[in-house]
């Protein structure tokens, strides 16, 4: 850490500081959340804007209208700064998806008013230090998705040249299984042509590599050819798509390189720890080595399958377990909000994350299951706290 | 040097080169503040010199006035102790007394002789140097640190004196390191390559070992330079914030200490006068200097503690993490090197905690701050508490890495205060059933020790 000139706002010792004030640090989690919303512009149109501008308003809404009593009668403002309910109202938005029809737009409301309440229940503050988006996923979403043949949300993307402006909704019915590079296969309408043609669709359908991985995983290990089989008939993103952004999924967090980078940024401004983030994607490497596995004849565990798939499929398939799936963007953009304290804390915190959600995922198929070992993380979180012990102290025996 | 967990990197400032001290300054009264009684009353004349308190604790120091004059008032003072100031007798005041240095290297002798020539700071090792010596007298002391790292490396305050008297400094570490037949002596000093070129050479030329270590606050102080001594050794390398250090083998002085020793040995007079550094919030890491007497106001020193004293400025005594604020009459304090210019603040409104653990990582001590403010604020675990307050050492560093303004350090050195009682001055000691004290740690001390006289 740098230090920096002595601000106009601390009386008592230390007489310099506050290092970084609360307003700044707040404001690092709004830049990642309006750089994800940007990103997530590209890909989804204004109608992904729209989805999280609403979710995040109905959520400040909420959380002023519950905090209102408590200013009238207490005379104070409430504990939560309205920047933090900002940046929960965001990542809320960003983590839904896109929706077929209007219920998007009932489901984006429902989504604001939950996260507005439990931003005032729960969180960093709280003694229950559960997180509030992903407490909210798990009593809205995650019923929806219990039971249901398809994903959620549309499995449509913007065109390169519709980016932004164009509508998701308004996909070419015949560019699903195009295996080329996020390119439209319909030419542009030529002008002298005397029938008259179609307008060019704004959007692509694509594949939602998360729900095929959710319910192909097993069938994935237990068969070497059904990884190449699904990327050949274009049923599977590739990878470059995964990490660019270009397939359907929460509206913020398609794009992994992104995810990435502000993660690395967050880490870098020690908003996020990186030995938490690494110390979980260990613990997912080993629960993916781990999981009971079907093979021919016989029940074994992943890490047998990877042997008989060989070592292409084994890297493929781990590669899209870590890039393709909440892991990332739950480690790296929603877990540094509830981690414990202590270290000791943080590595435990981090291994039920990691590890809890690849298994949540594999005995519990649903989207957004990914969330629970956050919450119940974030929940054990004040327990771990009490595991520190510091070095000094513990010298003095008694 | 072993490295220790925690503390915070801070940019380097740059060192002064100090001029000599002089020989005399222009007379000003001077306000001493002494913990008992003095033995002068009101309207009487007192010499350079003489005994203003003589404590019957061989432990404590004697304050000696440093000018002559006529004693204005004694004020006794709400904690206890007393205020008074002499106006001096002439427009000039000797800024050094006419004593030699005791002959001989007996450690009786010397201590004698240090003690009746106070006061001494008690930043040296956190206790001062007279209570490191009385414990030395019982203790096997083996290893000296002159610990020249910069209490806040933004202001090179102990590297401005090593760099401007490093012979001094290195002959006053040995001198000590002599009288007390200590096996390893060490010059500690930070990374400033300014200064390091003087001292090098000199610790060549006198032999002395001299240890680089990073400028990573608070290495200074002493629970930390402690810890690194020891780190790597079988002996327990943690102390406990207050307590003295000889009484786990080790000897902490600071720099000017050191200096004033040397230079009794070598000019045969003994300096009343200290270095006084200037630190300013206007200019971020540059250091004024001036010259002053212990107990001089602050507006006679120099000219920004001049405004500084008529406008709405705080000064604080000591560096702006860890200085506290000047009491009225504002005088050049004993304890304190640097004085601290800071314009008037508002206080931050403190905000719940967050969670975010940046008060934990930064802490040297690795406590958790978040769980000590809840367990203060609550008084629901006070042996909890005992435990790790002993080793706060109120670097300030928890308040300065959080982002809600929580009062961390303030409440700790609140509490600490409380709940060691309001007139016992003595340090929770978490180690009263500490098994694994070295077996010197159990020595008696000597009550019998006779008091010297004064050497002159």
């Amino acid at each position: 850490m740098t230090t920096r000139q002595i601000p106009q706002t601390c009386q008592g010792p230390p007489w310099m500081g506050p290092l970084m004030p609360r307003s700044q640090y707040d404001r690092h989690w709004l830049l990642a959340y309006v750089l994800l919303l940007a990103t997530g512009t590209v890909y989804f149109g204004w109608r992904g804007l729209l989805i999280v501008a609403l979710t995040a308003t109905m959520a400040i809404g909420v959380y002023a209208l519950i905090t209102l009593p408590t200013r009238i009668v207490r005379g104070r403002w409430p504990s939560a700064p309205l920047v933090y309910v900002l940046n929960m109202g965001l990542l809320m938005g960003l983590t839904l998806p896109v929706m077929a029809d209007t219920s998007g737009v009932a489901l984006a409301v429902r989504a604001g008013i939950a996260v507005g309440i439990l931003s005032y229940i729960v969180g960093p503050r709280s003694f229950l230090r559960a997180h509030p988006v992903a407490l909210a996923h798990l009593a809205l979403i995650l019923p929806l998705t219990v039971g249901e043949a398809l994903p959620l949300g549309l499995e449509q993307v913007l065109t390169p040249s519709k980016v932004v402006v164009g509508d998701v909704w308004n996909a070419d019915a015949s560019s699903s299984g195009v295996t080329h590079w996020w390119q439209m296969s319909i030419q542009p309408a030529d002008p002298d042509a005397s029938v008259p043609t179609t307008p060019p669709a704004d959007a692509v359908l694509r594949p939602n590599p998360d729900y095929l991985l959710l319910t192909e995983q097993k069938r994935m290990l237990a068969n070497p050819l059904v990884i190449a089989d699904l990327l050949r008939r274009g049923e599977l993103a590739r990878m470059t798509d995964v990490l660019i952004g270009a397939r359907p999924g929460p509206i913020g967090l398609t794009s992994t390189i992104i995810v990435i980078l502000l993660g690395l940024w967050l880490c870098y401004r020690r908003v996020g720890r990186w030995p938490m983030t690494l110390i979980a994607l260990g613990a997912a490497l080993a629960a993916i080595a781990l999981m009971p596995s079907a093979g021919v004849g016989r029940a074994a565990l992943s890490v047998q399958q990877f042997v008989d798939v060989g070592w292409q499929v084994s890297v493929a398939y781990i590669g899209y377990q870590l890039l393709a799936t909440p892991l990332l963007p739950i480690l790296l953009l929603m877990a540094p909000l509830t981690m414990p304290r202590s270290f000791a804390g943080r590595g435990l915190y981090a291994v039920i994350i990691g590890a809890g959600i690849v298994a949540a995922r594999w005995f519990l198929p649903y989207e957004g299951i990914a969330y629970l070992p956050l919450v119940i993380a974030g929940l054990l979180s004040p327990l771990f706290d009490r595991l520190h012990r510091s070095p000094f102290v513990e010298r003095t025996v008694r | 040097m072993g490295h220790f967990a925690g503390g915070m990197e801070f940019p380097l400032g740059q060192p002064l080169r100090l001029p000599s001290p002089p020989q005399q300054l222009p007379a000003h009264p001077i306000t001493i503040r002494t913990p008992d009684r003095p033995e002068v009353i009101s309207g009487q004349t007192v010499k350079r010199g003489q005994y203003l308190i003589e404590p019957i604790l061989p432990s404590e120091a004697c304050y000696v006035s440093p000018v002559g004059g006529s004693v204005r008032h004694v004020t006794p003072q709400p904690d206890g102790g007393y205020e008074l100031t002499i106006d001096p007798g002439g427009e000039q005041m000797p800024t050094s007394l006419e004593v030699g240095p005791p002959r001989g290297r007996k450690l009786e002798n010397w201590f004698a002789a240090l003690r009746l020539v106070g006061p001494w700071s008690e930043r040296d090792g956190g206790v001062g140097l007279i209570k490191q010596l009385d414990a030395a007298r019982n203790h096997e002391v083996d290893t000296l640190i002159c610990v020249g790292v910069d209490d806040l490396s933004l202001y090179a305050d102990r590297s401005s004196l090593l760099m401007s008297f490093p012979d001094d400094a290195v002959m006053g570490t040995l001198i000590i390191a002599d009288l007390l037949n200590v096996k390893q002596v060490v010059m500690q000093a930070g990374r400033v390559p300014a200064m390091l070129g003087r001292l090098r050479a000199s610790c060549r030329k006198y032999r002395l070992r001299l240890s680089v270590t990073g400028n990573r606050y608070p290495a200074a102080h002493p629970t930390m330079a402690f810890y690194a001594a020891r780190a790597g050794s079988r002996r327990s390398p943690a102390m406990p914030s207050g307590h003295n250090p000889v009484e786990r083998g080790v000897m902490m002085i600071t720099p000017w200490t050191a200096i004033r020793i040397g230079r009794w040995f070598t000019l045969r007079r003994f300096d009343l006068v200290r270095p006084i550094f200037i630190a300013s919030a206007s200019q971020s890491r540059r250091l004024e200097h001036v010259y002053a007497m212990p107990g001089q106001p602050i507006a006679t020193m120099h000219k920004s503690l001049a405004s500084a004293e008529h406008g709405a400025q705080t000064v604080l005594s000591g560096n702006p993490m860890t200085g506290t604020p000047l009491q009225k009459p504002r005088v050049c304090p004993i304890d304190d090197l640097m004085l601290s210019i800071l314009p008037t603040m508002q206080r931050a409104e403190p905000e719940p905690c967050i969670n975010c653990g940046w008060c934990m990582d930064v802490c040297p001590t690795r406590l958790d701050p978040v769980r000590m403010l809840n367990a203060a604020t609550t008084r629901r675990d006070d042996a909890w508490l005992c435990d790790q307050l002993p080793w706060c050492i109120q670097c300030g560093l928890c308040t300065y890495a959080c982002p809600s303004a929580l009062p961390l350090a303030e409440t700790f050195r609140r509490i600490e205060t409380e709940m060691a009682g309001p007139d016992d001055n003595t340090p929770l000691d978490p180690t009263a059933h500490d098994e694994t004290a070295a077996p010197d740690e159990d020595a008696a001390v000597d009550a019998s020790a006779p008091r010297e006289e004064h050497p002159s």
